[in-house]
């Protein structure tokens, strides 16, 4: 029994069918788990295939795999979604706010005590947070009819915590003074 | 005036000041000249090696922070500028978080970290079972074993239980930002030393020992390159010094570059790390390396 | 003129003239760490905030809705089964216009190319579990009057207003079924292929869903094509636009690519075997 298999094993075709198939479930199986891999079948079990080496439609596959860096935005007329990119170069106001790695504008709500407590944090600032975190204070207090508005600056970390909900507010003036 | 005080290591040099505008000739020459090694005498000749960063995939705020730093010779005891590289501010200017480097350096001796420390409750120590005296009529206190918390020698409550794992992971970015944050503190304290390449001329650890007094590193030194595979001569010559140590760019770790005084980084190794670090801040799927950490991740 | 990265900078230069930054000269931030022990007499006891005797002291609270013998609110009322069986319904996370309209003016979806799940969570800000009975993907009309971008998207449930705003456009907008396999490996689909699998097909609707992917107003994907011209020029007059003509489109072979009911991927068939590190696709031998 074992010496007929043997026979037919080292039948050329069979030997290349038999390649074809390691290339196929060995290879490819070691990035899967063992568990979730199938056994090896019989190899009349297995259909016949072809490999196409650059295939017309190699380009449906490439659509389909995610860029390994978040891409760079390009230049566009308008922007109707109110996005901008970002201009200013902090220069003549002497701070700056970076953008973050996906191109937005770094004004954050933290919510504590269930809501009870609104923080805004903006982020990522450099230069002279000082300068900042006034100019922040005199618009949230301008829509706040004047009324006082409590801060924190850590300067350590570049950020300012403004008590409040004032995301939307600082977002828009950040995006309209071009950060 | 950050840059007047780091005279000793970043450049004062108006021919080369900005990397950028240098002659492309130049740079593929040294590109050439850097990958092949010559005999010492021919590399008195070879053209500096100019190094700018290419800005252009992952740009920085502010590119007039950037810092530039010395390549140094490792082929003779006397030290040599090779050639000049820029490095990216991002990762080698970046803001000296040493709050995050701090926990980075509490996880890294907490993660692996197994309490052995172990006691034993009242139903581990030997004895105890029978009830000591009767419950009444003895003019003592009731007590049920001689092994409760409350005797002498008895077992003890909320005691460590070994082994207790003080495993825990720290947030990807955290990191990411210990990393960035020790390189820049290695950089502006004059601690990161960039050189050629590994191959020193002899396997003698004198070698090394004078490399080190002559140029004012260490006492203790790591010395990094990109490739696990180190040449033989620099195995043979720090194998026998505690205090000089080999590692691939890959293994690069806050705590090990804290441990040894000076930081030494290969050309390759500086690429290297600068190329990985900058992919991990501007990575597509960033908020996969964000959620939870669970023990069977790959 | 202050410096911009002003405080980074005077930090490393702070640090140039301090002590080597050690392993042994490092401590946390002040105030960080909290105690987690609880101090006995001289050493801070107190309440510890439990107050004083009772449930708040010993944690006994009483039973959720409990109110000391009275009929329970929640018990005062005959059964309302508001929520039932909502553990097995399908869920599909929204998105809005707005937030598609700021994925495609960062770059970060590809409007040149037909939109689908693969796409939207290929851009890394979305993610869809299947395992939580994520079906894909919902589109809201928040910022739909923003919305000026002309695509070819596929969704999984729609309004009638999102899908006049984005025919308006001149875009095309279907909603398709997937399983919840076929989502599974539309969310990540490099990580599917490196598994080197063939393509599996994918699932028609179940019964509950036939409906509405064959309601030409849903514009469902497998709905008469000729209605759905149809119900295109009826929202058109609903709305009040003047629907722009796709055949004219210079575009036109991208807004009208649809895959089949039973593909998962636009342009590869089920039963194909990708395999990406030879850039090779695996098919069977046709005869």
């Amino acid at each position: 029994m074992a010496a007929n298999a043997k026979a037919i094993v080292n039948t050329p075709l069979l030997q290349g069918l038999k390649q074809l198939v390691r290339s196929l479930h060995t290879d490819c199986a070691r990035l899967s788990s063992f568990r979730s891999s199938r056994e090896v079948q019989p190899l009349e079990e297995y259909p016949e295939v072809e490999v196409l080496h650059n295939p017309p439609e190699w380009k449906y596959v490439e659509r389909l795999l995610p860029p390994r860096t978040v891409p760079q935005p390009v230049a566009k007329p308008a922007y109707p979604s109110g996005w901008k990119p970002q201009t200013a170069t902090g220069q003549e106001s002497g701070y700056f706010v970076a953008r973050t790695k996906n191109h937005m504008v770094p004004v954050y709500l933290n919510t504590r005590f269930r809501g009870q407590r609104r923080l805004t944090i903006v982020r990522l600032i450099q230069g002279d947070i000082w300068a900042l975190e006034r100019d922040l204070r005199q618009v949230v207090e301008q829509s706040r009819n004047g009324k006082l508005c409590a801060t924190r600056v850590n300067e350590l970390s570049g950020q300012i915590h403004i008590h409040g909900d004032y995301v939307d507010l600082l977002r828009e003036h950040l995006k309209s003074k071009g950060f | 005036m950050l840059k007047f005080l780091n005279k000793t290591r970043q450049l004062l040099y108006p021919n080369v000041r900005n990397l950028s505008h240098t002659v492309t000739v130049c740079q593929s020459n040294a590109a050439t000249e850097s990958t092949t090694t010559t005999g010492k005498e021919t590399l008195v000749s070879k053209p500096a090696l100019i190094l700018p960063q290419n800005y252009a995939e992952h740009a920085p705020v502010s590119r007039s922070t950037a810092r530039q730093a010395w390549i140094e010779n490792v082929d003779a005891v006397t030290e040599r500028k090779v050639g000049l590289m820029e490095l990216h501010p991002d990762v080698f200017a970046a803001q000296p978080r040493v709050d995050v480097i701090q926990e980075n350096i509490e996880w890294q001796r907490k993660y692996r970290y197994v309490s052995m420390a172990h006691t034993k409750t009242r139903a581990e120590v030997r004895g105890g079972g029978r009830k000591p005296w009767p419950q009444k009529g003895m003019g003592r206190a009731r007590h049920g074993s001689i092994r409760s918390p409350l005797f002498k020698g008895g077992g003890v409550i909320h005691g460590p239980r070994s082994p207790t794992t003080h495993f825990y992971m720290l947030p990807f970015y955290k990191r990411v930002m210990g990393l960035t944050s020790t390189l820049s503190v290695k950089l502006a304290q004059d601690d990161l030393h960039i050189i050629e390449d590994v191959e020193i001329p002899t396997k003698d650890a004198q070698f090394i020992r004078d490399l080190i007094q002559e140029r004012n590193w260490g006492p203790s030194v790591l010395i990094v390159d990109k490739h696990d595979v180190f040449p033989e001569n620099i195995c043979y010559a720090t194998d026998s010094i505690g205090y000089v140590n080999l590692m691939p760019a890959y293994g690069l770790n806050v705590y090990s570059m804290l441990k040894h005084d000076t930081l030494v980084l290969t050309v390759e190794a500086v690429k290297h790390l600068e190329e990985r670090l900058l992919y991990q801040l501007h990575r597509n799927d960033a908020a996969s390396k964000q959620t939870k950490f669970k023990l069977d991740q790959v | 003129m202050a410096h911009l990265r002003e405080s980074t900078d005077k930090a490393l230069k702070l640090l140039r003239t301090l002590p080597r930054v050690q392993i042994g000269n490092l401590r946390p931030n002040p105030n960080s760490k909290q105690n987690d022990k609880r101090g006995r007499a001289q050493h801070g006891g107190d309440k510890h905030g439990a107050g004083n005797k009772g449930s708040g002291q010993r944690q006994n609270f009483m039973r959720l809705g409990y109110e000391t013998g009275n009929q329970p609110f929640y018990l005062r009322f005959p059964y309302e089964p508001y929520y039932k069986g909502h553990h097995m319904r399908r869920e599909y996370p929204p998105i809005s216009m707005l937030q598609l309209q700021v994925l495609i003016d960062t770059n970060r979806i590809d409007i040149s190319q037909p939109i689908d799940i693969a796409t939207l969570c290929n851009s890394g800000l979305m993610t869809l579990k299947p395992a939580e009975l994520q079906y894909g993907f919902q589109l809201t009309d928040e910022g739909l009057d923003n919305f000026k971008a002309k695509i070819n998207i596929e969704v999984q449930h729609a309004s009638e207003a999102v899908i006049a705003a984005v025919e308006r456009n001149g875009g095309v907008i279907r909603t398709a079924y997937y399983d919840p396999r076929s989502v599974h490996i539309l969310s990540n689909p490099k990580k599917w292929f490196e598994k080197g699998v063939p393509i599996p097909l994918r699932m028609l609707p179940p019964q509950d869903a036939i409906e509405y992917y064959t309601d030409a107003r849903n514009r469902g994907y497998l709905a008469n094509p000729e209605e759905i011209s149809k119900e295109r020029l009826v929202l058109a007059q609903k709305y009040g636009y003047e629907l722009p003509r796709i055949e004219d489109d210079p575009n036109y072979e991208m807004l009208t690519a649809a895959k089949d009911p039973r593909q998962l991927f636009h342009g590869l068939e089920p039963g194909w075997l990708i395999n990406l590190v030879d850039k090779t696709i695996v098919k069977l031998k046709t005869t």
